[in-house]
């Protein structure tokens, strides 16, 4: 089933055409990834699949339902989630409560009822922690639930962010370049982890990496966009064999890996 | 019994009004002291008031002191309609004993009609939030500060101009309502409504906003709804602080109103410590019995606080209490964040919960 559908999309800002005519479509089980060199688009692509951009043209679909003109928090609530190039938590508040953050749309007492703490302010709040504590414990971030978020090592404050994004309960989870500033142990891990995701909750995975072995070993299908068009798609192999691809992307960048911002 | 013991830790709430009746009582606390401490209630619920909205949600005000104001005259309005100067008078006491302590009370009446005009005058000021909330949706930081500084100053300039409260003259014949015990219980109120608010999705929610804007977005946080209900909040306590003024004083000038009142409490706010209720309880305090404690060396008064308050942001930089609440509150926010009285030492020097709690 189609969760993430967007229909020949384009942006433009003032003269420069960042996007043009992008179209993806992601299905429950899915694992797609995004790939080009610096400055291509792929975030631009992503702003624009989670309601931050509006495109000019075109019109992004999650679960069906036109998205035309919503929020993000609508997109959200649709059954989209996503985490960050550089790393969006809430820095002074704890590892437990950024994610009990991501239930905030979903909690079902109202303002009076938090205000004098009736008996379903607490059962909502137990049920929240309860959620939050499980996912941080399959996450193995349970040591961490009282730390603030800016004191995590790095990689755990991506892994957080990924858990966090998990607690809005998507059907479609997307991640920019979750590997970046990674170690290869660390990126194992994250293999490892988004394979976990993908096995247990089944959901559609769209990822935007720029370590080409990472993407090859995990995606089962891949964009590649050079300066917002896009110049190839299909299986990895496919991918790997395209010239115009060797040329734009592999041939400028195979023996950098991420050296994005 | 049990419940008794659950909530013993709130024991200290009226073991301090009581301290302070009985020193009252024994004429160890003059009038003037009893004012001071009425002063901090007052100041307290505004330094509250600043915080849901700048301490929680990130949002900068320099216009407090205008909803502060609104709160002020609309309950004056209610109450010396409802009760008229002349038929107020000290007749309307109620004085008894319990033991050898004496105790006050205005008559039952006088009260509700205080409590209703201390609601109309924070419902009127949460309107006023929402009316200056709304269009201020896109503003952030120095934007949005210059949007509430103008907002506050209109707000004065309308009651310079507005007859039924002596425009430009002042407002007299406000019932005297509010005595240490109303603004002690408002003060207590208003620590434990904010504490639910920030113990709570609507609190997180205001963080998350704080923190990083776009990301509370696209966790599903509607930013909008959010700021608008935290711009409400703040201006409903900071209109019954308003309404507390107004009875305590009697007599209400606009000019009291003006932005430097709104910036006193920034100051508050920041030098307890910015985002902690505990932290805006302590700023409360120690700013307004400072320039009475000063008071002695009259000439040199504003230099000293004014250094105080350099020095504070200097070496305390976030706040006296550096981020820290009162573990009687029961706030889970960060290991290290509760205070206990243990603690004393600690915060008196020392860089470590500067580096741990900050940023
Ligand atoms: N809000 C914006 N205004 C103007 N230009 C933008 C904006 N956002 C992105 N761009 C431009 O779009 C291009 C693509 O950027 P981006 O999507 O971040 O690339 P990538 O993620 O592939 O490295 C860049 O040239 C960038 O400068
Ligand atoms: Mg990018």
């Amino acid at each position: 089933m189609s969760v993430l559908k967007a229909d020949h999309i384009s942006i433009q800002f003032g003269g420069l055409r960042a996007v043009n005519d992008f179209s993806i479509d992601l299905n429950l089980g899915d694992i797609q990834a995004i790939i080009g060199p610096n400055g291509a688009g792929k975030t631009t692509v992503f702003n624009m699949l989670t309601g931050i951009y509006q495109p000019t043209e075109g019109t992004v679909y999650v679960n069906g339902k036109s998205m035309k003109g919503c929020k993000p928090y609508q997109f959200t609530a649709a059954g989209l989630s996503r985490t960050f190039q550089n790393i969006r938590l809430f820095n002074r508040s704890t590892v437990l409560d950024n994610v009990k953050m991501a239930y905030t749309f979903k909690m079902k007492y109202n303002f009076w009822e938090m205000l004098t703490r009736t008996g379903n302010y607490y059962s909502e709040e137990k049920r929240v922690t309860d959620e939050a504590m499980r996912l941080l414990e399959m996450f193995d971030l349970t040591y961490a639930t009282d730390y603030f978020a800016n004191n995590l090592p790095y990689g755990e404050q991506r892994k957080l962010e990924i858990v966090r994004a998990l607690a809005t309960a998507p059907q479609a989870l997307l991640l920019d370049e979750p590997a970046a500033g990674m170690n290869p142990n660390e990126i194992d891990d994250l293999v490892k982890l988004i394979r976990r995701i993908h096995d247990e909750m089944g959901i559609g995975i769209l990822i935007i990496e720029h370590h080409m072995k990472m993407v090859m070993a995990i995606a089962d299908f891949i964009k590649v966009i050079d300066f917002g068009e896009t110049i190839c798609e299909g299986s990895p192999s496919t991918v790997q064999k395209d010239p115009k691809v060797i040329e734009a992307y592999l041939g400028r960048h195979a023996n950098e890996g991420g050296s994005d911002k | 019994m049990n419940w008794l013991k659950k909530n013993r830790k709130f024991i200290i709430i009226p073991l301090i009004y009581l301290l302070v009746h009985v020193l009252n009582q024994a004429k160890i606390l003059n009038n003037y002291i009893l004012q001071v401490l009425m002063l901090i209630g007052i100041n307290l619920i505004m330094v509250e008031s600043l915080n849901v909205l700048t301490g929680m949600t990130g949002q900068t005000s320099l216009g407090q002191a205008g909803f502060m104001a609104v709160g002020a005259y609309v309950s004056a309005i209610v109450t010396s309609i409802l009760i008229p100067a002349k038929n107020f008078s000290s007749a309307a006491l109620i004085s008894f004993k319990i033991g050898k302590i004496g105790f006050q009370i205005t008559s039952i009446p006088q009260n509700l009609i205080f409590l209703l005009g201390t609601l109309a005058g924070g419902v009127v000021a949460a309107i006023f939030g929402y009316i200056i909330g709304t269009p201020s949706l896109k503003l952030k930081g120095d934007y949005l500060a210059i949007v509430t500084l103008g907002f506050g100053e209109v707000i004065r300039q309308i009651i310079r101009v507005t007859p039924i409260v002596g425009k430009s003259f002042g407002m007299v014949g406000i019932p005297k309502l509010a005595n240490f015990f109303w603004i002690y219980f408002f003060a207590m109120l208003t620590i434990f409504i904010c504490r639910n608010f920030m113990d709570s999705s609507y609190g997180r929610a205001c963080m998350a906003i704080r923190d990083n804007e776009i990301a509370a977005d696209t966790i599903g946080i509607n930013t909008a709804r959010y700021k608008v209900i935290a711009f409400v909040y703040s201006a409903f306590i900071a209109g019954i602080s308003g309404s507390m003024f107004a009875h305590t004083m009697v007599y209400l000038h606009p000019d009291t109103f003006a932005y430097t009142k709104s910036t006193d409490y920034v100051i508050y706010l920041y030098a307890g410590g910015v985002g902690s209720i505990s932290g805006s309880i302590l700023g409360a305090a120690a700013l307004t019995a400072l320039p009475e404690i000063l008071r002695q060396i009259s000439n040199w008064r504003l230099v000293i606080y004014g250094l105080l308050l350099v020095l504070i942001i200097l070496f305390r930089p976030t706040g006296l209490f550096g981020g820290r609440e009162f573990s009687f509150l029961g706030l889970k926010t960060g290991g290290i964040k509760i205070f206990h009285f243990s603690d004393l030492w600690s915060w008196i020097g020392k860089k470590k919960s500067v580096e741990e709690a900050g940023k």
